[in-house]
């Protein structure tokens, strides 16, 4: 009944993002593994996206970017500036 | 707080909450002046609304959801200057599989390295290299994890286009971490 259908790389990397969103089709889902069984490329990018996520993830916890005390001062002065 | 100097209030905003809101704005918009534009934006406007300030309320929380509503109209602005939809020719050959310059090599110690902040240098560097459109799309869905359809909303993109850009912003910033980060000095040949 299921038609097989190889899909390419393009595709199949596209589709690992979408199943992050549980978007495929039991069909979609099946294509998307027997081209993993057979493509060992897309299986790295599949690791290495998940790897990415996390990371992507925790990044959000590490404060790297600040002002410089100078820069708060001119944010001091055009903020009082402009609501006067 | 109206009848309060302003210099006061805004320098004590400014002093407690300007370090972990500049972050916040700069992981979201790369690019240190419309973070601080944005900043300067959020303290005006909470100073000609501090009426709807209730006491009994957090002053950061506050603070912090009228920050999310001047991103949120900074990404509406920036929706309005679209680009064009990016070509993935240089990652997939005529028969869309993996050319041989983009596909992915083995990773060292790829793990260990999430503890590391070099790495975030890295990835914060490659985030950067992404167009506007791909940026706030990327942004929105993995930083903020917003839903597509809200996300297409704001940026007034269709839903094929929404996975074009997520797809290619993926394919690049993976590129770009692998050159950046998980290839030997030696394997480099740029």
């Amino acid at each position: 009944m299921i038609q097989k259908k190889m899909i390419n790389c393009k595709q199949s990397t596209e589709w690992v993002i979408k199943k992050e969103y549980k978007m495929l089709s039991v069909k979609e889902n099946l294509q998307l593994l027997s081209h993993m069984a057979i493509c060992s490329v897309c299986r790295l990018f599949q690791k290495q996206n998940s790897l990415i996520n996390k990371a992507l993830h925790k990044s959000q916890s590490h404060k790297i970017f600040q002002l410089t005390p100078e820069e708060k001062i001119l944010l001091l002065h055009s903020v009082q500036n402009k609501i006067n | 707080m109206i009848d309060q100097d302003p210099h006061q209030v805004i320098n004590a905003w400014i002093e407690k909450y300007s370090d972990t809101f500049f972050d916040y704005l700069y992981k979201r918009v790369f690019d240190k002046p419309a973070a601080q534009d944005i900043l300067q934006e959020t303290f005006i406007a909470a100073w000609k609304n501090s009426s709807t300030f209730k006491k009994e309320s957090n002053e950061k929380t506050w603070l912090f959801s009228i920050l999310k509503n001047k991103l949120m109209d900074h990404y509406r602005m920036q929706a309005k200057l679209k680009t064009d939809l990016p070509d993935n020719s240089y990652f997939f050959d005529d028969d869309d599989h993996w050319t041989n310059t983009a596909a992915p090599k083995q990773w060292e110690e790829a793990t260990a390295s999430l503890n590391k902040k070099e790495f975030y240098l890295v990835l914060a560097k490659c985030k950067t290299k992404l167009n506007h459109v791909q940026q706030m799309v990327f942004t929105m869905k993995y930083i903020d994890e917003h839903e597509p359809k809200f996300i297409c909303k704001v940026l007034q993109l269709t839903t094929s286009n929404y996975w074009v850009i997520i797809h290619r912003c993926k394919l690049q910033l993976r590129q770009c971490l692998e050159k950046n980060r998980f290839l030997n000095d030696t394997k480099k040949n740029d």
